[in-house]
């Protein structure tokens, strides 16, 4: 498994950031863009709302000056009429008269000398002027009444003056000698603002302003307020007052709102005051008409303002301008505030950006904040799971995650740990599992390999014809040769002596390629074993089909068995032993019926021999095989399949075949024996015996038949005796003896229930002294005059004397003891001896033995000692009986208690 | 289940044959030879469902008792019949399949052998 460092282009946290900086900086930028829109048109209503009060204020506060000055000449004129109604002022003297008259200048005009203005008037008085007392009385009290009156006025006005009709002017302009100041040119009679006045120009008789005009004196452009004096219908005078132009324009040009500019002009389209237009003005003395310049948007302006007199403030979206309107009446002006729209948005974009600022300063400040939040609480948390799979990837299972966290990513750590130890359980599995796998399969092809390379089985492979497919293993070829096309199983396998085993597996074999409904069945049936020269093998076979379940081929696997067999048939006279027994438990009267059977059969086959009727022999030989096998004993069905090959190759051949049938069945009937009572026993169990005894005894009362009956609850001393036989038989087979018969004769005789253990065993001992010892060989009987076949006599008896006991008798017809040879063993071990008596104790002392080989059943001389023990044990006696050439006789009496073994025993014994 | 007429001389055959077939269910009816098993087929033909018989027999063997049953022209035989023997061999195996043999065992028959075999032919008459 490779390993994966954390190698990472992109960061979650970094790019969740970006994302939410770019999307809060889009809200921010839309938010500013609509503060911008907002702030915009409410500064729009601001500014025009500001602009109407301005305005207003404005034209409200500049009209006080112009109504101020109409007020001022108001009093004026009272006081003046106040005078001069009243006849007793200022009616002049002849020295006013005089000074009028006599100070002329050489162009004929009175000028006031000069002297302190700050508080005088100046007169100047026309050429022509006609020095009348009344025009002399006006020119008085005016000389009187302007420096007092403008002395209260005068911080707001610059002057103030009357003028008289007649051709004179008084004027105060403090500390200046205006009478001085007038050009000899100067016809005033002829100045606008004095015509203004008169009353063909003024039947109104109100105050009239003029326009702006330059007036020379004072070299000022100026605009006067010019007020009617009428004693009555007597027009008397004007008086007015100077507005300095200047000061007009100072006004209303330089104080404005920031950014705007002002526009001052009459009714007329005269322009008073324009910021661009000053030199215009001047040069043409005052008169310079809106209609006139080339301001195309003072001219719109104008043709509103005419249009709307009322309307303060006017949008003008062509030149993105408001406009603010005011009307100073009293002259007949506007005063126009020009207000670029510009303004407002670059206020509205100043706030704008100030929102965009802080906003954009949040968004950073949220970020900074949000990944520091981000990188603790979930970039961390996240790096550690990646940390974890790579933990787990690499096969690790040892995981730091905070799984305490009561959050998704708390319950992630804890799902994932979960999941990683499942993973690693499963992984440790699978590693597991494939290492099995992988040993599993080397074993397999080692195997596989093993077999190949040592080639236990062969392999055939046979198509349904029969015919086997040329590729055979090596040690197929080894066993049955080299392989043509074309070479039949049977023809490759079987010897062709083996005609029998030939024939099924071909007939089988067509049977079951040619009938599928019996499959099974013959494939069963083909021969599993078959012989070839010494050499014993047995087949499998397995079915090849196609999907269709038609059979394609059939393997065939071959094994040689020799070495196996051997062992098996070593096994197999005890599976036939256990066969038979099994038999017998399951059910006695088969055994019984196939035992006389078999009789039967056997005769059968011995006469066959003795006519040389093969026929006879043939089918005879065929039922005892058939019989045998369904039996079990195998050995015998074998030898019966020999003979039958025998028969059909070579008649000569069968006798010694049949010898070994005949003998065989001798052997397993033999063991019949040992586990078939005799047929006149009758098996009761001790369960049935009781109930027939309580019924007796409840009939009857007949003790004696009770006994007897009780008496066969006890054990046939007969069992005990044949056991003996049986052991007899089997150590004479092993000693080699076969010249050699037992008898036994039990008497119907049961044993007394008494302490046998070890008894029996002890016996055998007698037993195995007898033929030690005892029985000669046959050439030594022969020689002697006796049977080649020598018997060993077991007898069980009852002594019916005044002691009664019980005998057992083990008796031969052997050679004998030879006394003579044990005394001298005793005399050479230095026992003492003196007559035949001593010489039968001598016989049952410890290590005495009468021949000098030692074998494993006798000769050491300890069996008669322990026998003699034993008996002692049992409270019995031992004798021995024996004569030189004819034989041994063992005597053992066993005392019998009446009381104990019951009363029938003498009847029994009778 | 069949009745089934066993035709064997050997009486330990037939004995083995008998416990082994009505440990299947099956009645059994039996024949010492070919010529009791005729008799025994020709008294009721239509009662017995199938014969197993022997091949050599004394009297009168297994294949001349199935000849004589396809000669009979009276008798009218629609049972199995199963050739149970040691011997195998071309020749029987084509007299055999004339006389109507359907299957052949050879002894000793395995119980699992033989109940599996009636039952399969049992089958294929419905």
């Amino acid at each position: 498994m490779s390993q994966h460092g954390i190698k990472m282009s992109g960061s979650l946290a970094k790019s969740t950031l970006v994302k939410v900086m770019i999307r809060t900086s889009i809200v921010v930028f839309a938010l500013s863009t609509i503060s911008y829109i907002h702030v915009y048109s409410v500064l729009q209503d601001g500014a025009v709302d500001s602009l109407d009060s301005y305005i207003s204020q404005r034209s409200l506060r500049d009209r006080e000056l112009f109504k101020l000055a109409e007020k001022n000449m108001e009093q004026f004129k009272h006081e003046f009429l106040r005078i001069w109604r009243d006849p007793r002022q200022f009616q002049p003297s002849e020295r006013d008269m005089r000074r009028f008259i006599e100070n002329r200048d050489e162009n004929g005009f009175y000028r006031s000398m000069d002297r302190d203005f700050e508080y005088e008037a100046s007169t100047f008085l026309d050429d022509d002027m006609q020095v009348t007392a009344d025009s002399v009385r006006k020119i008085l009290i005016l000389e009187y009444l302007v420096p007092s009156l403008h002395a209260g006025w005068r911080n707001t006005f610059v002057n103030l003056y009357g003028v008289v009709r007649e051709g004179a002017i008084v004027k105060h302009w403090p500390g200046r000698n205006y009478a001085r100041e007038i050009p000899a040119s100067m016809e005033l009679n002829e100045q606008g603002w004095v015509t203004i006045g008169y009353p063909e120009n003024n039947p109104e008789r109100v105050s009239k302003w003029t326009g702006v005009f330059y007036d020379a004196p004072p070299k000022k452009y100026m605009t006067a307020v010019e007020t009617p004096i009428y004693d009555g219908d007597q027009y008397l005078m004007n008086v007015g007052t100077d507005l300095l132009l200047d000061e007009i324009v100072k006004r209303n040009l330089n104080d404005r709102i920031t950014g705007t500019y002002n526009v001052l002009f009459q009714e007329d389209g005269t322009i008073i005051a324009h910021p661009d237009l000053l030199n215009e003005i001047k040069a043409s003395q005052g008169q310079l008409k809106i209609q006139e310049t080339d301001k195309g948007e003072l001219k719109e302006i104008f043709k509103l303002v005419l249009k709307k007199p009322d309307s303060s403030v006017i949008d003008i979206k062509k030149y993105n301008h408001f406009v603010a309107v005011g009307k100073y009446n009293e002259p007949g002006w506007y005063l126009v505030t020009i207000y670029p729209k510009s303004l407002l948005k670059d206020k509205a974009i100043g706030i704008a950006l100030i929102i965009l600022l802080i906003g954009l300063v949040s968004v950073l400040a949220e970020v900074v904040a949000m990944y520091m939040v981000v990188r603790r609480s979930v970039v961390k948390p996240v790096r550690d799971l990646m940390i974890a799979t790579e933990k787990v990837a690499a096969g690790g299972a040892n995981l730091d995650l905070d799984t305490d966290r009561n959050d998704e990513l708390g319950r992630l750590g804890e799902l994932f740990q979960h999941m990683a130890r499942t993973v690693v359980d499963h992984r440790n599995n699978l590693e597991l599992k494939v290492e099995d796998r992988t040993r599993e399969i080397a074993d397999r092809e080692n195997s596989i390999q093993l077999m190949l390379d040592n080639a236990g089985s062969g392999f055939l492979t046979v198509d349904t014809n029969g015919f086997i497919q040329p590729q055979v293993s090596e040690i197929t070829k080894r066993w049955f040769g080299g392989i043509t096309e074309k070479t039949l199983l049977w023809d490759y396998l079987i010897s062709k002596d083996d005609l029998l085993t030939k024939e099924t597996m071909q007939f089988m074999f067509e049977e079951l390629t040619t009938e599928p409904q019996f499959r099974n069945i013959y494939l069963e049936q083909l021969p599993k074993r078959f012989n070839l020269g010494t050499d014993i093998y047995s087949i499998k076979y397995k079915v090849i089909t196609d999907e269709n379940d038609n059979l394609t081929q059939v393997m065939v696997i071959v094994d040689n068995i020799t070495g196996a067999l051997k062992n098996e048939l070593a096994e197999k006279e005890q599976k036939e032993i256990m066969c038979i027994f099994n038999r017998v438990i399951a059910d006695p009267g088969l055994l019984v019926s196939f035992e006389s059977e078999m009789k039967r059969l056997i005769n059968l086959v011995t006469d066959a021999m003795n006519l040389k009727n093969y026929v006879l022999l043939g089918q005879v030989v065929h039922t005892i095989k058939g019989n045998t096998y369904t039996f079990g004993l195998d050995s015998l069905g074998d030898l019966c399949h020999q003979i039958e090959d025998e028969l059909e190759r070579n008649v000569e051949l069968v006798n010694d075949k049949v010898g070994n049938l005949i003998k065989q069945w001798h052997y397993v009937s033999k063991k019949f024996d040992l586990y078939v009572r005799p047929k006149n026993n009758i098996d009761i169990s001790p369960q049935e015996l009781n109930d027939v005894l309580q019924r007796i005894e409840s009939i009857h009362g007949d003790s004696t038949l009770i006994d007897t009956l009780s008496s066969w609850k006890r054990e046939p001393a007969a069992r005990r005796l044949d056991r003996l036989k049986a052991t007899a038989m089997s150590l004479a087979k092993r000693m080699k003896i076969d010249n050699f018969t037992v008898n036994v004769e039990s008497n119907s005789i049961r044993l007394p229930e008494l302490d046998w253990q070890g008894f029996w065993g002890e016996v055998v001992h007698l037993i195995g002294n007898a033929l030690t010892h005892g029985i000669e060989s046959d050439a030594e009987r022969l020689t002697n005059g006796k049977p080649s076949i020598a018997t060993l006599q077991l007898d069980a008896k009852w002594d019916d004397s005044e002691e009664p006991a019980i005998l057992i008798v083990v008796s031969d017809d052997g050679r004998g003891i030879d006394w003579d040879a044990l005394y001298d063993k005793a005399k050479r071990m230095g026992v003492a001896v003196s007559d035949s008596n001593d010489g039968r104790q001598l016989l049952f002392s410890h290590g005495l033995s009468s021949i000098n080989t030692v074998s494993n059943i006798a000769g050491r001389g300890f069996g008669m000692a322990s026998v003699a023990s034993c008996v002692e044990r049992l409270s019995g006696t031992i004798s021995v009986f024996s004569e030189k050439q004819k034989g041994t006789r063992f005597e053992i009496r066993i005392p019998i208690d009446p009381n104990i073994v019951g009363k029938s025993i003498e009847w029994s014994a009778a | 289940m069949a009745n089934i007429l066993v035709v064997d001389d050997s009486s330990i055959i037939r004995e083995e044959l008998r416990a082994l077939l009505e440990s299947g269910g099956h009645t059994i009816t039996e024949a010492v030879n070919g010529e009791v098993g005729f008799n025994k087929i020709k008294q009721d033909a239509e009662a017995i469902d199938c014969v197993i018989t022997d091949l050599n027999m004394p009297v009168m063997s297994g294949l001349e008792m199935l000849e004589k049953v396809n000669l009979d022209k009276d008798l009218s035989f629609k049972g199995d019949i199963i050739m149970l023997t040691t011997e195998f061999n071309s020749i029987f195996k084509k007299c055999g399949r004339n006389c109507g043999v359907k299957l052949w065992l050879s002894k000793p028959v395995q119980k699992k052998i033989l109940l599996p075999a009636i039952a399969s032919m049992r089958k294929t008459h419905g």
